[in-house]
């Protein structure tokens, strides 16, 4: 059972688990997902790429900011059957210049561009269910990225 | 003009003279010819006349002569100004055509010139001071030739210059940044990252007094302390809970782009000038002065200057024995010279009771154990966190801090500080005296709003710092971020906040709206704090103790601690898991827990900070990763009837 206890202004309530148990009566307000306020997630509501997203960890800002933006941008807006084939140069591009910075960089037992594909299939997944407000909102649906150690970050 | 009426000043006095002369002989004759008709009629009809004709013709040649002279002197006085404005302005446009030719030859602007400027300018002035109206002839020649000089030595340099420009064609520091970002700290990085990331192949500039790179605070006065690394203060490198380790600077230099290349860079990229201070800013002119003064002119500016810590008035009345063995704390250096400190004296006294005072007392405790070293800290209020947590809260955190080896002095009101017998006393207000080796005063920030007067900025009288808007600007082409910034929150109302997740949202914002964004704080910002391994909490919003408060509590267990909170995650710090997802899917796996009764109540739970019955702040405390809730419950400002309702959207009882 809930304990009430009262001193001056402050109020304690103590709860046990069964206490928590019935769903809450509480009223959130319904999320606008359009809302031009809220922090976005990757892919923005017009189809665009959110380049400030925190999840892609400072990628779109670094030396190799860039390429990185053109490898991506292409891949995003790939019309091939396998999606991202006709960006290799793009890719290939972006990959020398991650090399050129590797305390920036540290390779990875993946390919970069292997990986970037990876997650920009999840992104693109994830960005199609729209109509789940979870998905958009929530910055971690895109965990992983393209040298995810967290030291790494550009 | 101004000739004319220096010339016409000078012939004044003689005009006066002649006139008064002139007044005073009439007068005289005037008198003499009143007297003497009384005295020697006969004489006066001989002499009056006559003599007063001899005089007459004398003073008449006088006036004459001085009148001709005045003249004279005036022409040879006109066209000798005349011919020197001649030369002066043939001197001018030559000297405009040599540096727009200079331009042409070397797009990035030169060292050489700022100072050049500076001469050109300087020899502008006695110009000015010399067509000013003088009393005397003589200074304004011997300026004017002076000047001269010195425009035509400036001259030749400046064409030296254009040689060697057009030989070496060296890069050097920029003289124009399409963005300036005074300040380097967490604020500014975040608003460079943004700003890159919106603007292709944006040329950031930050410009920051302090020797280093942009760098993360926290870590300062927690994670630091804790690490195993002798070498800890050179490394700066840092474990976090789950092993990863990391540098508190943000990016390794080869991130940053060396400021001489930044002009010609062609993607752009972030510049960092260090140890440079922004003096002196020119708003309608756009650019600001440094104190080398080298001028740098900008499209867009940030203000993101943070503050400067605090001390007590009787430390800093103390003298200079007391002065040296007290730390203010907030730079690396700052660290690094307690470090120091901590391992040579043997007893340390904090005063100051709030985030900073009750981490660094942690920290210290912590060493204490190992060392012997004897940690006090002190505070006016009557338990740590005295104006953040209600009473009962802060109560419990008080013993939790003692537990980490520290003797905690509450309601001490330092009187007075003095240096006797290779000790620091200190006396408070009710009478005790606690001696000790060195202090630590964590007793606020100041912002710093150098830069208002120059700039004409508002400041604010209740909150300190620059008065911003909503969208974080100032003026026009001027947004301030971080600590700095007093900005208007839609949903809570003005106010200034001193945290690093707030520095990265607001820097971050800033950056969005100098790209054109035009976007309101809308993100609420976070922050944290842990006292020791065991307490930890996450907080957001408006967290007074003076407020009305709700807590809801259940008993803690083993697993709801800071450390297994990350562990769980997988995330470094927590304020990473908010604002920069860098979490890799791999997780380490969470061992399974023992229940543990613990004898405090408050073990963890939630508690809401009321202001009219509206949540405007929440605590979380010892329960993580549930931000994204506390952040939606302020956001949408209901008023709840039930907060325990509100609570069990929480799920304190799970992990």
């Amino acid at each position: 059972m809930s304990s009430v206890r009262q001193e001056g202004k402050d109020k304690i309530i103590f709860v046990t688990k069964e206490d928590h148990e019935t769903p809450s009566s509480a009223e959130l307000v319904e999320e606008d997902p359009n809302d031009p306020y809220e922090e976005q997630g990757l892919i923005l509501p017009s189809g665009e790429i959110n380049w400030n997203c925190p999840c892609l960890g400072g990628m779109a800002s670094g030396p190799c900011g860039t390429e990185f933006k053109d490898a991506f941008s292409c891949f995003h807006y790939s019309k091939e059957e396998v999606k991202g084939s006709d960006c290799l140069e793009q890719f290939r591009t972006m990959q020398e210049c991650l090399q050129r910075y590797p305390e920036l960089y540290p390779k990875e037992d993946d390919a970069p561009s292997s990986q970037a594909s990876e997650e920009s299939a999840s992104a693109e997944s994830a960005s199609a269910e729209a109509s789940d407000p979870a998905a958009g909102s929530e910055k971690d649906s895109d965990p992983t990225l393209p040298n995810t150690e967290s030291s790494a970050e550009s | 003009m101004l000739t004319c009426r220096a010339v016409w000043k000078k012939l004044a006095p003689l005009a006066r003279a002649s006139s008064t002369v002139c007044r005073q002989n009439v007068r005289r004759a005037g008198w003499n010819n009143a007297r003497t008709p009384l005295c020697v009629p006969v004489a006066h009809m001989s002499t009056g006349p006559v003599g007063g004709g001899s005089d007459n013709l004398k003073y008449a040649l006088l006036v004459g002569a001085s009148f001709v002279g005045g003249l004279t002197y005036a022409v040879i006085t006109l066209k000798g100004d005349q011919k020197r404005h001649v030369e002066r302005m043939t001197e001018i446009s030559s000297r405009k055509q040599k540096s727009a030719s200079q331009i042409q030859t070397e797009p990035p602007a030169t060292v050489m010139e700022p100072p050049l400027e500076t001469k050109l300018e300087a020899a502008a002035a006695p110009d000015a001071e010399a067509a000013a109206p003088s009393e005397t002839a003589e200074p304004p020649p011997v300026d004017e030739p002076l000047a001269e000089a010195s425009a035509e030595e400036a001259a030749a340099p400046l064409t030296d210059a254009g040689v060697e420009e057009a030989a070496d064609s060296k890069p050097s520091l920029p003289s124009h940044a399409p963005y300036l970002l005074i300040g380097g700290g967490t604020a500014s990085f975040a608003a460079a990252r943004s700003i890159r990331a919106r603007d292709p192949d944006a040329k950031v500039l930050i410009v920051t007094d302090e020797p280093d790179l942009p760098y993360m605070r926290p870590p300062l006065s927690k994670e630091l302390w804790f690490s195993d690394d002798p070498s800890v203060t050179e490394t700066l490198r840092f474990k976090q809970w789950n092993g990863k380790e990391r540098s508190i600077y943000f990016q390794p230099p080869s991130f940053y782009v060396d400021a001489e290349e930044l002009s010609g860079a062609e993607n752009g990229g972030v510049a960092v000038l260090t140890g440079r201070k922004v003096v002196h800013m020119d708003v309608r002119g756009n650019k600001v002065k440094l104190d080398d003064d080298m001028e740098i002119s900008y499209d867009k500016c940030l203000i993101a200057t943070g503050g400067v810590p605090r001390n007590l008035q009787v430390i800093e009345r103390a003298g200079e024995e007391v002065m040296k063995r007290t730390t203010v704390f907030r730079k690396i250096d700052d660290f690094k010279s307690l470090d120091k400190v901590s391992r040579n004296a043997q007893s340390i006294t904090i005063i100051g009771g709030g985030f900073l005072g009750s981490e660094l007392a942690c920290a210290l405790g912590r060493r204490s154990t190992e060392s012997g070293l004897e940690v006090i800290q002190m505070f006016p209020e009557k338990g740590n966190m005295g104006k953040v947590l209600p009473e009962y809260l802060s109560n419990w955190t008080t013993e939790k801090v003692k537990k980490e080896g520290v003797k905690v002095i509450r309601e001490a009101v330092v009187k007075s500080v003095s240096y006797k017998d290779d000790k620091l006393e200190i006396k408070l207000k009710d009478g005790r005296v606690v001696r000790t080796d060195h202090i630590v005063a964590a007793v606020g920030l100041e912002p710093n709003v150098d830069l208002a007067k120059s700039a004409g900025l508002e400041v604010d009288s209740d909150f300190g710092g620059y008065r911003v808007n909503a969208e974080l600007q100032a003026r026009s082409n001027i947004w301030v971020a971080g600590d700095a910034a007093c900005f208007y929150d839609i949903r809570l109302g003005r106010r200034r906040v001193e945290h690093h997740d707030h520095a990265v949202v607001s820097g971050r914002l800033a950056g969005e709206n100098m790209t054109g964004a035009n976007k309101p704080y809308w993100h609420q910002s976070m922050f944290w704090s842990d006292l020791g391994p065991d307490v930890g909490y996450e907080a957001i919003g408006i967290v007074d103790s003076s407020l009305p408060t709700v807590g809801v509590f259940a008993k803690a267990t083993a697993k709801d601690t800071p450390k297994a909170a990350t562990e769980e995650s997988g995330t470094g710090i927590r304020s990473e898991s908010e604002t920069e997802d860098t979490a890799s899917s791999a997780v380490a796996p969470a061992a399974p827990a023992p229940v543990v009764s613990h004898r405090d109540e408050y073990g963890k739970g939630v508690i809401f900070y009321l202001r009219e019955k509206v949540v405007v702040g929440i605590i979380l405390w010892n329960v993580f990763n549930r931000m994204p809730i506390a952040r939606k419950i302020i956001k949408d400002g209901e008023e709840h009837v039930d907060l325990n309702e509100v609570a069990k959207l929480f799920n304190i009882h799970e992990d």
